[in-house]
């Protein structure tokens, strides 16, 4: 099964006047397969949502994209030069469903308008009318109150202005969903009825693939199917929600997964410590592999070089230890 | 690893520490009167942390505001140590914010942004009776930013030159300062990521060890709730539905809503019975 979307070897840096960029992503290679929600976790400041930007297509300067390629369906996008991409191209390929959903609506217009705006961008002959009927279908056959159309946003609930933006911006039928920090500013049951809708708008073929970012890792493990894990803009881990979760191989993806505090009987009896120190400044990355001067695994070799691929890509970790370790599977820890 | 509970409870003392009784606070007036605290009744003992969970909207920030007498009480009372609080003022007022300390959830609005951290740390300084002088005074700040695992460098710089983790630290390593008998944290971790987050919640459980410091820990995040408190009460549309030990409440739920809370959690291990202890 050929990917969805592609993305190889992307580089972006957010360019700043003195001319020390920060290297907000380096070299991430990442596929999107058909039908797949691809979660994408990290801390602050890892370059999980300047990703998101760059293959939603609206990085803007200061963030400036310096290497790669993108592939969307059929389309080869030119990340250096997202101006030239058509818009009517852009609507189809990907939506993006930001964090805070009360910022992307426009206070004085009602959804219904909202919806309006959104396909009359692409088929410019649409009456409101026609567009009103399209949202109000759209929100029946998922189960959501078609009453939400004549509503301003403030009139709605976080969560359910979440949800409507997820349709109204899935209107298109565009291939990629790409949801940044959907969830942050919502509660739990919130979050549980967002997933749920973004399962369904999958399942009913509204579109094709979802990539989700978050760094809240439960809500990722019940959503994803495959998680990546980034780590100072760079790709730390992939695999599948399992293999991540269960057994992480990255020494961050380890340290990370003691830190997430659910409530389930084994976290109140251990004690928890959190991950020593603190993300490099992106102006000054460490050399070698980024995460060695926090790594308790560090060897000489981490300082120097660049960790490498151990895997295949759909499973693997970038780290010199898992590679020792998987040459000698005796090895005690 | 030890292999008791990793913040050693201590035992409740004979009378609670702080009493609330009926405490309500309603918004608006008329028709539209909004009760966002609605007659809540509960005790916290001395050197117990207790988390106090709910949804967004439903009173836990009121109720904290309240406590902290930045909101009047509509109705009710509730007493520190045995002596009313909850009408003080002048100078009784002062003594009250010496035993009860706050951190908010959100660092950027607690700082003067014009003020350098030493002099935020000294400013809170003068709310003591006593305020200790030079060489004690830098001692004090400098262990209070150790404590929470800062270097004194922090103490020269600036608000916009702290990340939020930072500064989150700062308002605890403030509040700590002070010595006081209750802090009350509502969401102190909401903007810190999972790797910080653990050591704050561990230093609560350490200040409570070292000085036997009550914690009244308000968040929405019910695992959090679950690795530091020793109990928990759950608030709903202003009411308290829940109040028990931690055990009982994740594990054995009375009512209806905490169910339904619980079960939209997500969990890192939704088979939690197949992993092995970690």
């Amino acid at each position: 099964m050929g990917a969805l979307l592609e993305a190889t070897d992307i580089s972006a840096v957010y360019a700043s006047a003195d001319g020390r960029d920060v290297q907000a992503v380096s070299n991430v290679t990442l596929d999107l397969l058909p039908g797949e929600v691809l979660g994408i976790a990290g801390e602050s400041g890892c370059g999980k949502s300047t990703f998101a930007a760059l293959i939603a297509l609206t990085a803007r300067p200061p963030l400036v994209a310096t290497g790669g390629r993108l592939r969307i369906a059929d389309e080869h996008i030119d990340l250096r030069h997202l101006e030239m991409v058509p818009r009517d191209l852009r609507g189809k390929l990907v939506a993006l469903l930001p964090q805070g959903a009360m910022n992307a609506l426009n206070p004085t217009l009602r959804v219904r308008d909202l919806a309006y705006h959104v396909i009359r961008a692409h088929e410019e002959g649409i009456t409101r009318r026609e567009a009103t009927e399209r949202a109000r279908e759209r929100l029946e056959q998922l189960s959501l109150p078609v009453r939400a159309l004549d509503s301003y946003p403030h009139q709605l609930s976080g969560g359910m202005r979440q949800r409507v933006v997820a349709v109204i911006s899935t209107l298109l039928n565009p291939q990629v969903l790409i949801a940044d920090e959907p969830t942050s500013a919502l509660d739990v049951s919130a979050q549980r009825a967002l997933v749920e809708l973004l399962r369904e708008l999958l399942d009913r073929g509204f579109i094709q693939a979802v990539a989700f970012i978050t760094h809240d890792l439960p809500l990722l493990n019940t959503v994803a199917d495959r998680i990546v894990i980034m780590y100072a803009g760079q790709v730390a881990e992939v695999g599948s929600g399992r293999d991540v979760v269960d057994r992480p191989r990255h020494p961050y993806t380890k340290a990370l997964m003691e830190t997430v505090l659910v409530p389930e009987p084994q976290v109140r009896k251990r004690r928890v410590e959190g991950i020593k120190g603190a993300p490099p400044d992106l102006r000054f990355p460490p050399a070698g592999c980024r995460f060695h001067p926090r790594c308790k695994y560090a060897m000489d070799v981490c300082q120097r070089e660049e960790p490498p691929i151990v895997g295949d890509l759909h499973r693997y970790a970038a780290c010199w230890w898992v590679q020792q370790q998987s040459e000698e599977p005796v090895h005690a820890e | 690893m030890p292999s008791e509970s990793p913040n050693g409870a201590v035992a409740p003392a004979a009378h609670p520490l702080l009493e609330v009784s009926g405490l309500t606070r309603s918004f608006g007036s008329g028709a539209r009167v909004v009760t966002a605290v609605d007659h809540v009744t509960f005790q916290v003992a001395t050197g117990e942390i207790v988390a106090l969970v709910g949804q967004s909207g439903s009173g836990k920030s009121t109720l904290a505001r309240v406590l902290l007498r930045l909101l009047e009480p509509t109705d009710g009372t509730f007493s520190l140590d045995g002596k009313e609080a909850s009408r003080l003022q002048g100078r009784a007022l002062k003594s009250y914010w010496r035993d009860v300390q706050a951190v908010f959830q959100d660092p950027f609005s607690s700082f003067n942004q014009f003020f350098p951290t030493r002099r935020l740390l000294e400013g809170s300084m003068g709310l003591l009776e006593q305020p200790p002088g030079g060489n004690e005074r830098q001692a004090r700040m400098q262990e209070a930013i150790r404590q929470v695992g800062l270097n004194a460098d922090v103490l020269d710089k600036w608000p916009h030159q702290l990340s939020g983790g930072q500064r989150q630290r700062i308002m605890l390593a403030r509040a700590l300062m002070l010595r006081p008998r209750l802090l009350i944290a509502d969401e102190p971790t909401s903007m810190l990521d999972a790797s910080l987050r653990a050591t704050i919640l561990n230093l609560l459980g350490e200040m409570r060890q070292r000085h036997g410091m009550t914690v009244l820990f308000i968040t929405h995040d019910i695992g959090q709730a679950s690795y530091v408190s020793d109990r928990v009460l759950v608030m709903r549309s202003g009411e308290l539905v829940e109040d028990g030990s931690t055990d009982q409440v994740l594990w054995n739920p009375r009512h209806e809503y905490t169910r339904q809370l619980l079960s939209d959690v997500p969990r890192l291990h939704p088979d939690a019975a197949a992993v092995p202890d970690l």
